[in-house]
């Protein structure tokens, strides 16, 4: 059936959706013609933090990019604060309020700290003073990154790139932060400090999408956990306490088995 | 060799070797946000030089109104250059390379419209008002405002690009250059910021052209040669970086000069590989060329 059917571009938004920050209905997404995605239904909430976790290859990182418009080719709808934003290139989605942290903290290695956070506010055409408001901010939230202000990027942590990426993201003052894999190659301590952050981030008003492998990670940080297998979401939208090993053990290993098994054939993580 | 030959060969090798940094950092600003190198630049210096020719000498423009027009051209077919070389392989597949084939049809283009229109002159044009390129003793040797000049031009150019590049869209065009999924995430215009370049590069090409028209009368059949020396300017200074591009070039017109008098002229082009050869098997990605990290 015709997306369009489903959502007519001129729907009002029902009263009790006034909450839903991000919706992606019907979608689907293709590398030529390998289909990632398909079918794939979302609603994110304005001030929580949403988790989807899912095995390698459930599609989780190409629906961030179908989101962010790197994949422009999408059958479907997204929408977001009520409007279609479904067609619109990268820099249109970041101008409309959604910027995203890629897997593997991809920051510009040889820009320094104060570059990276610099080019995060280029889409808003930021004067010299919200500039300065804007890396106050992200100072407060990282104060490491004012004394790493003039370092060169490659030359951080993993860790610290981290808090770099995300930096450069919130540049962008957008009302939803895309996180793939944020934990991904990271210490386990550096792992609970991230955990840290992100709550910290929501407490601003921030809402966050977290892509994730790591459940217990997922589950320490959402409010809500979504999972996604085979391009599609097979639970939407449970609370995070609910989202137990056991559960996701019978999701993923049918009813019995042990989530260490999926995690040792580098599946999923606990 | 006596001084004030060594000196003369000097001056002489310097002053190409600008000509040859120019063009060098004309490909640099090309190759920047895209990883492109445009095969057509050696004929886009000849362009300029002969336009020089034209408006200035023939036309008896005023000379720097005829270089900044001729900037303008260079810069308009700069930028249609990527609109029909580049962008449309690059949107159909990005891993594409046939933009090497592309290049290299605007580059047959370019020398066959020279070639069918411009007759080719044995003079060359006078230099810039104020800038004579009459000679004066320096110690043993002769040299002319004009050649101390273009070195001082020369070496502020990258300078002035170093201040380009910390600029927004200078930031935005460097992360394209080191990663542009990256870059296009933070919201950076790629199709535009490539766009720009190419019109700059373009402008910078042109410009390399008419700075060489008071040195040397331009001859249609260079193109080509006048392409290989600003690669080998980008490649011994590094590729992407300014600085090597004038350390590149400046090392390739002396290697030239000297070998030209040393040895004989129709050895300069062998002297200059060769110093090619010995930059890259010390350091391969050039003097200025990023160093490769190893993870430990």
């Amino acid at each position: 059936m015709p997306v369009e059917e489903v959502h007519p571009p001129s729907r009002v938004i029902e009263p009790t959706r006034n909450k839903v920050l991000l919706e992606v209905a019907d979608l689907r997404l293709a590398y030529g013609s390998a289909v990632v995605v398909d079918g794939l239904n979302l609603a994110i909430r304005q001030g929580e933090i949403s988790g989807i976790v899912g095995a390698n290859g459930a599609g989780k990182t190409t629906l961030l990019k179908g989101v962010s418009g790197l994949l422009r080719k999408k059958v479907g709808k997204i929408w977001f604060r009520g409007q279609d934003i479904t067609p619109l290139s990268p820099r249109k989605v970041v101008q409309a309020g959604i910027a995203q942290v890629a897997e593997g903290h991809r920051v510009f290695r040889k820009m320094t700290v104060l570059e990276n956070l610099r080019l995060g506010a280029y889409p808003n055409r930021t004067n010299a003073q919200e500039l300065k408001h804007a890396l106050e901010q992200v100072y407060t939230l990282f104060p490491m990154l004012k004394e790493r202000a003039q370092l060169r990027t490659g030359l951080l942590s993993g860790g610290q790139q981290q808090m770099v990426a995300i930096g450069q993201a919130i540049m962008a003052s957008p009302s939803l932060l895309l996180m793939d894999e944020p934990s991904a190659g990271l210490a386990p301590s550096v792992i609970d400090d991230l955990a840290g952050h992100l709550s910290d981030l929501r407490e601003t008003g921030l809402t966050l999408l977290v892509v994730e492998q790591r459940t217990g990670f997922t589950r320490e940080i959402a409010d809500r956990i979504w999972v996604m297998q085979r391009g599609s979401m097979i639970i939407s939208d449970m609370p995070a306490e609910e989202c137990t090993d056991a559960k996701l053990a019978s999701i993923f290993l049918g009813g019995s088995g042990d989530l260490r098994n999926l995690c040792r054939r580098g599946q999923i993580c606990g | 060799m006596t001084w004030s030959l060594f000196l003369q060969t000097l001056i002489g090798g310097v002053s190409i070797g600008c000509i040859y940094a120019i063009a060098g950092i004309s490909i640099n600003v090309m190759y920047r946000p895209g990883g492109y190198f445009n095969f057509a630049q050696g004929y886009v210096v000849l362009l300029g030089s002969i336009l020089m020719v034209v408006l200035s000498t023939e036309w008896g423009w005023n000379w720097y109104v005829a270089a900044l027009a001729i900037m303008v051209i260079g810069g308009a077919l700069g930028g249609a250059t990527e609109l029909v070389a580049i962008r449309p392989i690059m949107r159909r597949r990005s891993s594409s390379v046939a933009w090497v084939i592309t290049t290299l049809a605007v580059s047959l283009l370019l020398s066959d419209e020279i070639g069918a229109h411009y007759q080719g002159t044995s003079t060359t044009v006078p230099g810039p008002p104020g800038l004579s390129t009459s000679t004066f003793n320096l110690g043993s040797a002769l040299i002319s405002p004009y050649d101390i000049a273009l070195l001082i031009f020369a070496c502020l150019l990258p300078v002035a690009l170093w201040f380009l590049y910390h600029t927004r869209h200078g930031l935005a065009i460097r992360a394209l250059a080191e990663d542009r999924d990256a870059a296009l995430l933070r919201g950076v215009p790629a199709n535009a910021l490539t766009s720009l370049s190419w019109v700059l590069g373009g402008a910078l090409g042109v410009l390399a052209g008419v700075l060489d028209a008071p040195l040397s009368p331009p001859d249609v059949t260079l193109g080509f040669t006048i392409l290989i020396s600003g690669f080998l300017a980008v490649a011994i200074g590094g590729l992407g970086d300014n600085r090597g591009a004038i350390i590149g070039g400046l090392l390739l017109g002396c290697v030239q000069s000297f070998a030209a008098i040393e040895i004989n002229p129709s050895y300069q082009n062998v002297g200059a590989f060769i110093v090619f050869l010995i930059v890259l098997a010390l350091r391969p990605r050039g003097i200025f060329g990023a160093r490769v990290l190893r993870e430990v």
